[in-house]
C-alpha cells in the first residue's frame, strides 16, 4: 500500500535506519520508564512494525534479545517482557503478508488485538510471582499502541518512500 | 477419488516450532532467575552495560524538566504579579473612593453637630512580670505610654475585668488587679438593678459592699461593671459571689466574690474598649454564658 501517493515509491531498509529506530524506541523507553503503564509501548511497537515489513532483520531472536533488554530496564524478572516482546514478533511476523493489505483502522485494531494477547501471559508470569490485583489498566499500553499506530507508521515509513523521478534517474544512470 | 493436496503448496510451519522453542527458553529463563537466583549476576552485568546510557538519559530528563517547570513557573509567576498589580490598581482607586466619603461624613458629621465616631483601637498586651509579695497583686505589661496606654484605663482579659493601670512608662504600664488592696470598682449584679462597689482586700478574693442592703443576693450571682464611674465600660463581668455571711456588728452582710480571671494564668489582655468592641470580642470568645439563678425561698 502506498503511504505518500503515486510520486512516491517505496525503497528497502537499510540495516542501520532499523537498528537506529530501535535504538531510538529503547531510548524513549528508557526515558519514560516511570510512566510506562500510561504511555504506547514504543519498543514494542517498532519490533511490530519491523516484524511485519522486514521480518528477516526483526527476527523472534531479536525479539528476545530486546525483551531481555526491557527486563532489565524495567527491573523485572527475566522472561516476562522477553515473552510479550517474543509473542508480539511471532505475530506479526505470521500476519505479514495480509497486515500490509489492511487498511490503517484495521491495522489498529490488530495491532491492539495482538499486544492486548501477547500482555496477557506476561501479567500471568507476574501474578505468579507477585501478589498483584487485577486492574484493566495493564492494557492501557496495548490501547494506546493502537491508536499511535498511524502516526508511528508514517514516521517510520517516511524515510522508506523516494520521489518517482529520483528512481527513475537512478536507473536512467545505470 | 481422493485428492490430495499438492506439497507444493504445503509450507511447513517452522515459525510455529521456533516459537515453542524460544517460549520454553523464556520460562526456563524466568524459572531460573525467580527460583535459583542464577540470573542475579547477568542482570546486574547488563544493568551496570546500560546504566551510563540510563543515567545519562534520566539526567537529562530530569534537567529538562527542571528547565521547563522554572520557565513555566517564571510565566506563572508573572502572570500573577501582573493580576496583582491590577488589582492593587483598583484597590488603590477604592481606597481613594473611600477616602473622599469618609471626608464627606465627616463634614456631615460636623454639619449636623453629631459627634464623632469612636475609633478607639483594641490594644493587646502581654503580661510580662508579676508581683505577689503579699501586699499588692500587680502586673507588668509589655506596653506603655508609648504605645497608647493612659493611666487608669481599664484592663480586660478573656474572662472579664483583670484590673487598672496603676503606674505607666514608657515602654512598659504597672497594672493592679481588681484583687489589689485599694481598688474599687462600681458593678451592679447581672440581670438586676442592685449597685454596689467591689473592693480589692489584698487577697484572692473581693468584697462586695455599698449596695441597698434591701435587695437580696445570693451565691452564685454574677457582678460586672456599672460605668457608673465612667472609667470602665459597663457589663464587663468582674466576680461571682461565693459566700454571705453577716457582718461582724450585725449591721448587714459579709458578701465576698471571686473574681472571674485566673490571673496566674493570663498572658494577654487588652484595654481600651468600647462596649460594642468588647460584645464583639466577647461573642468571638464563645464564653459561657451567664443565667441568675432563681432566688431561694
Amino acid at each position: 500500500m502506498s503511504f505518500y501517493g503515486k510520486n512516491r515509491i517505496p525503497i528497502p531498509a537499510t540495516k542501520s535506519y532499523v537498528a537506529l529506530t530501535v535504538g531510538l524506541s529503547l531510548v524513549i523507553t528508557i526515558l519514560f520508564s516511570p510512566w510506562r503503564w500510561s504511555l504506547p509501548p514504543f519498543l514494542l511497537m517498532v519490533i511490530a512494525f519491523w516484524s511485519v515489513r522486514n521480518p528477516h532483520w526483526m527476527t523472534m531472536g531479536s525479539a528476545m534479545l530486546l525483551g531481555i533488554l526491557l527486563d532489565v530496564v524495567y527491573n523485572n524478572t527475566v522472561g516476562v517482557s522477553m515473552l510479550e516482546l517474543l509473542l508480539v514478533a511471532y505475530f506479526m511476523g505470521r500476519l505479514r503478508y495480509r497486515f500490509e493489505i489492511y487498511s490503517f483502522f484495521q491495522q489498529s485494531v490488530i495491532v491492539f488485538f495482538i499486544f492486548f494477547l501477547s500482555k496477557a501471559p506476561s501479567l500471568l508470569l507476574i501474578y505468579l510471582i507477585q501478589d498483584i490485583k487485577f486492574s484493566w489498566g495493564f492494557f492501557l499500553p496495548s490501547l494506546l499502541a493502537g491508536l499511535c499506530w498511524f502516526p508511528l507508521v508514517m514516521l517510520m515509513v517516511f524515510r522508506l518512500y523516494r520521489p518517482v523521478q529520483d528512481q527513475l534517474n537512478t536507473h536512467t544512470n545505470l | 477419488m481422493k485428492i490430495s493436496h499438492s506439497p507444493l503448496f504445503e509450507k511447513p510451519s517452522r515459525s510455529f516450532s521456533r516459537l515453542i522453542i524460544y517460549v520454553t527458553v523464556c520460562l526456563a529463563l524466568f524459572a531460573v532467575d525467580t527460583r535459583a537466583q542464577y540470573l542475579n549476576q547477568s542482570r546486574a552485568w547488563v544493568k551496570n552495560l546500560l546504566l551510563p546510557l540510563e543515567t545519562a538519559l534520566i539526567s537529562s530528563q530530569e534537567y529538562l524538566s527542571y528547565s521547563l517547570r522554572g520557565l513555566w513557573d517564571g510565566l506563572s509567576m508573572q502572570r500573577k504579579i501582573d493580576s496583582m498589580h491590577q488589582e492593587q490598581l483598583s484597590l488603590s482607586n477604592k481606597v481613594k473612593e473611600l477616602a473622599v466619603i469618609k471626608n464627606e461624613i465627616n463634614q456631615l458629621r460636623a454639619l449636623h453637630q453629631l459627634p464623632a465616631r469612636d475609633n478607639d483601637p483594641l490594644m493587646t498586651a502581654e503580661v510580662v512580670a508579676r508581683q505577689y509579695d503579699g501586699l499588692s497583686q500587680k502586673v507588668l505589661l509589655s506596653k506603655g505610654r508609648n504605645d497608647g496606654f493612659r493611666l487608669g484605663m481599664a484592663v480586660i482579659s478573656e474572662a472579664g475585668l483583670f484590673g487598672q493601670i496603676s503606674m505607666l512608662f514608657e515602654r512598659y504600664a504597672e497594672v493592679s488587679q481588681i484583687n489589689h488592696a485599694g481598688i474599687s470598682i462600681p458593678v451592679k449584679v447581672q440581670g438586676t438593678t442592685i449597685h454596689g462597689v467591689v473592693y480589692g482586700l489584698g487577697e484572692d478574693s473581693v468584697e462586695f459592699r455599698n449596695f441597698p442592703q434591701r435587695y437580696q443576693v445570693q451565691v452564685g450571682d454574677r457582678l460586672v461593671t456599672s460605668g457608673l464611674d465612667g472609667l470602665f465600660y459597663a457589663d464587663i463581668p468582674v466576680a461571682t459571689i461565693t459566700s454571705i455571711k453577716p457582718s461582724v456588728d450585725n449591721s448587714g452582710v459579709l458578701v465576698t466574690a471571686e473574681p472571674l480571671v485566673d490571673f496566674s494564668n493570663t498572658r494577654f489582655v487588652a484595654t481600651s474598649l468600647t462596649n460594642h468592641q468588647y460584645g464583639e470580642w466577647l461573642d468571638n470568645l464563645h464564653i459561657e454564658q451567664y443565667e441568675r439563678q432563681p432566688r431561694k425561698k
